[in-house]
């Protein structure tokens, strides 16, 4: 499968619906892979665990990842995906609910891509949401991919 | 020889030395040995000591300086002898003058008489004119004394010696010193 | 080491001088009397021999001039009564021996068989008597005595004596120089055992016994009165001593209590610190989890509220559609509470980093964002050129956004709206302020504008928090600065604030308003 898509790292089910519901508003109709916690974000992306035997030659376009997460938290996975070859040229945004400096910090040392501060008001949160999915989706090239369209 | 003499002693030494015809002390024993004296010379001498030995009284003599006058007789070489003794000599302040007596003679002025034995047989009237008079008369022989001398010279072992008969001393009116008397030979009459 | 005083030295040296003095006057006067006996006893040798010569002679001249060695030797024979003559000879004129005699049980003599000059002569013990007889000036001969005396004898006897009387005078003089120590010696050997005793136990209160009336007495006064001076002065320093030394324990102690104090302060400051750090850290997971999972919620219900009416609008009547919206309008004040609170906290937890901050560019900075976001606004603006201030660029700018925003805001409905930043200088005293001509406020309720969550105008009036000048006036707090304000309603309001007791010489006072668009 050549189809894009993005994957979601996002244990409330709110925001994971608003998020779904924000891209689609902006028209991304992409597949959206939603993990619910950090171990399960780097077990698909490794094929390891619960996804044991996915084909890891299919990496997302973008990872939307949020901060606070059950079991490993956003900047562990981070961490993690930067360390290893195949997931180090992989686009991170951050979006999380802080807006602590020191989270942003962390989070630009630790090789996000971007660091986007959830809004409360749902219409600038689907504001920020479908900027980042056209962005990343569409405009951003990544090394040897070839940008759609 | 010892020097140590005081200028005193000096003076007296010097007087003796001219008195001893300028001979030096030490010749008094070769003086000595040199000549034996005879006895004629021996009485002399004692004629002339006894001089220092018997007090006259004062008017025997004419004054203080007037001199003793030893009268010889019937001795010409003891005479002879005496008068060079004498000579210049003096006893006590009083010089000493020799006279001889010649036979007849009497002995006016005379404070010793000396009646040799020679003429003492005749010479009684010299005994006699003596007596009673200051004058210490003195004679020779054993018999002396006898015929009226005062002092007679006799020998005793070859040595000159004397007797005294003080009672005739006395009777002259004169003193005979003690010291004479301790080296007389035999003292008579009165003790000395 | 301490000198030992030698006690005996002067008892010694009195005792060796009366001693010495005794044995030089005894050796003087013994042999000064030796002397003169001896001599006495020459002469009258002398005298006598020379006078038993003279009268021998003299008996001896008759002998002599008559020739009678008997009478002669009878002469000399009665020289049997004088025992110390031991020989005596008669020489006659001619200078051979004519009589001789010898003391019976001496032994036998030996005559010169020449007699000598005049002469007396001592040889060792024996005296030589030459003598002539002269007789009516003329030399009759010569006598020779020769008698001894007890030279010798009398020499031992005066040795004898001279040590009997010396024994005697060492005897008196150990009497005397007992007698002197203990008239003389002993007070002063008194004095001299006090002082060493004073020396040696540093005790001055003996005093030493004034038992004459002399030069010692007046010295055992003077040593009295000198060891009263001491003790007194010695008293008096250990007193001090004393003090000093009660006072430096006093002072130990005190050190020690402050120590103590201290180090509890210490424990219980480390005790506070510990309960800080671990309020801090409380306070900040709070805020972290404010920050996450308060705005959650808030975003669902806004978002499904939105949800609600973007999907289902046209099902919904107009009352359920104006419920909706006020749930999104109440959300989204919450989550703008949420906002301010956090900053609040941030701004209270946040580290200064003091450096020189050109006040007038950051105020312009501000500005023109306020501008940019409503352009539509004219706004008369003046800010002063070129306010250096020393502060932490961050707050300060946030300050700035708050009053200069505030002023923006208050002025909303003033015809003619104006905005100033400047400063004014008061002695060594720096007072940036920022005026404004809109709606201004009662004074009386000026106490409670600093206050968090404090409002002086409905919400409908002028929308805002409540919060921004809580943060302002917190802000010049962390500077060491106050904040003030002068308002009237309807007026205007002007706000006051120094950032630091001292001043900055450096600081730009640029006093031509800046204007801008």
């Amino acid at each position: 499968m050549d189809a894009k898509f993005i994957l979601i790292v996002e244990d409330n089910p709110d925001d994971e619906e608003m998020t779904i519901k924000s891209l689609s508003q902006a028209g991304i109709t992409n597949d959206v892979q939603v993990v619910r916690d950090g171990v399960e974000a780097l077990d698909f992306l490794f094929g390891t665990g619960a996804f044991a035997g996915r084909d890891t030659a299919r990496m997302p376009t973008v990872v939307l990842l949020d901060l606070k997460l059950p079991k490993l938290n956003g900047i562990d996975v981070l961490s993690r995906m930067r360390q290893h070859e195949l997931t180090r040229t992989i686009p991170v945004v951050i979006l999380t609910s802080s807006s602590e400096d020191e989270d942003m910090v962390k989070s630009y040392n630790s090789g996000a891509n971007s660091y986007v501060r959830k809004p409360v008001v749902f219409a600038d949160f689907a504001r920020v949401v479908s900027q980042l999915g056209l962005y990343w989706m569409l405009l951003n090239q990544v090394p040897g991919k070839q940008p759609l369209n | 020889m010892k020097q140590s003499m005081s200028h005193g002693r000096l003076v007296l030494a010097a007087a003796l030395l001219a008195a001893c015809a300028a001979r030096p002390v030490v010749a008094w024993a070769g003086d000595a040995e040199a000549a034996e004296l005879s006895q004629q010379q021996v009485e002399a001498a004692y004629l002339y000591k006894f001089g220092s030995y018997v007090t006259w009284p004062d008017k025997a003599f004419a004054g203080p300086d007037s001199p003793i006058v030893i009268g010889v007789a019937g001795a010409d070489t003891l005479a002879d002898d005496l008068a060079s003794m004498v000579a210049g000599r003096s006893i006590g302040t009083r010089p000493v003058v020799v006279r001889r007596i010649h036979d007849g003679e009497l002995p006016d002025g005379v404070h010793i008489l000396f009646i040799g034995g020679a003429r003492a047989a005749q010479s009684g009237n010299l005994f006699e004119a003596s007596h009673g008079r200051p004058i210490l008369v003195v004679t020779e022989g054993e018999d002396g004394l006898a015929e009226g001398g005062a002092v007679s010279f006799i020998l005793v072992d070859d040595r000159v010696r004397f007797d005294v008969a003080l009672n005739a001393v006395q009777q002259n009116g004169l003193k005979l010193s003690a010291l004479l008397l301790s080296v007389a030979h035999t003292v008579n009459g009165a003790k000395p | 080491m301490k000198p030992r005083i030698r006690l005996s030295s002067v008892r010694y040296k009195l005792f060796v001088g009366v001693l010495l003095t005794n044995i030089a006057a005894l050796l003087v006067t013994g042999l000064s009397l030796m002397a003169y006996d001896l001599h006495t006893l020459k002469s009258t040798l002398t005298t006598d021999l020379t006078t038993q010569a003279a009268l021998i002679g003299r008996a001896c001249v008759p002998a002599l001039q008559f020739d009678d060695a008997k009478v002669a030797n009878d002469n000399l024979a009665l020289l049997q009564a004088r025992p110390h003559i031991d020989a005596a000879a008669l020489y006659n004129s001619k200078g051979v021996i004519f009589a001789s005699y010898s003391r019976a049980g001496a032994q036998a003599a030996s005559f010169p068989q020449l007699p000598d000059v005049d002469s007396v002569t001592f040889i060792g013990e024996y005296v030589v008597v030459n003598q002539r007889i002269v007789d009516n000036n003329e030399i009759v001969g010569s006598i020779y005595l020769h008698a001894h005396y007890d030279l010798y004898q009398r020499i031992r006897t005066y040795t004898g004596i001279l040590l009997a009387v010396g024994s005697l005078a060492l005897l008196i003089s150990l009497l005397l120089s007992t007698w002197l120590q203990r008239t003389v010696t002993k007070p002063i050997l008194d004095i001299t055992k006090l002082a060493q005793q004073v020396v040696e136990k540093g005790d001055y209160s003996p005093r030493a016994k004034k038992s004459t009336d002399d030069e010692i007495g007046y010295l055992v006064d003077a040593f009295n009165r000198m060891l009263s001076e001491i003790g007194g002065r010695t008293e008096a320093l250990e007193a001090s001593n004393q003090e000093l030394s009660h006072e430096i324990a006093e002072r130990k102690n005190a050190e020690d209590e402050i120590r103590r104090l201290n180090t509890e302060l210490e424990a219980r400051v480390q005790e506070r610190t510990n309960k800080l750090q671990e309020i801090n850290s409380e306070l900040e997971a709070f805020s972290y989890s404010v920050s996450h999972d308060l705005r959650a919620p808030l975003r669902a219900i806004d978002g499904f509220s939105q949800a609600l009416l973007t999907e289902f609008g046209g099902q919904l009547d107009e009352k359920m559609q104006h419920y909706l919206h006020r749930i999104k309008s109440g959300t989204a004040r919450m989550g703008q509470l949420i906002e301010d609170l956090l900053n609040l906290s941030r701004i209270s937890r946040l580290e200064l980093v003091w450096r020189e901050v050109d006040l007038s560019a950051l105020g312009n900075h501000v500005l023109q964002e306020l501008q940019q976001r409503e352009p539509e606004r004219k706004m008369n603006i003046s800010v002063w050129d070129g306010i250096m201030v020393r502060a932490d660029q961050r707050l300060l700018r946030v300050a700035l956004e708050n009053l200069l925003g505030n002023a923006w805001k208050f002025t909303g409905k003033t015809e003619q709206a104006r905005i100033e930043l400047g400063m004014l200088q008061e002695g060594e005293r720096r007072i940036v302020f920022v005026r404004d001509n809109g709606a201004g406020f009662d004074m009386a309720y000026a106490d409670k504008l600093f206050g968090a969550f404090q409002r002086l105008h409905g919400v409908h009036e002028f929308p805002g928090t409540g919060i921004g000048l809580a943060t302002v006036q917190r802000i010049v707090a962390r500077h060491g600065g106050r904040i003030w304000c002068q308002a009237s309603p309807g007026k205007g309001a002007t706000f006051f604030f120094t950032l630091q007791a001292e001043s900055h010489p450096g600081a730009g006072t640029g006093s031509e308003p800046l204007r801008s668009g």
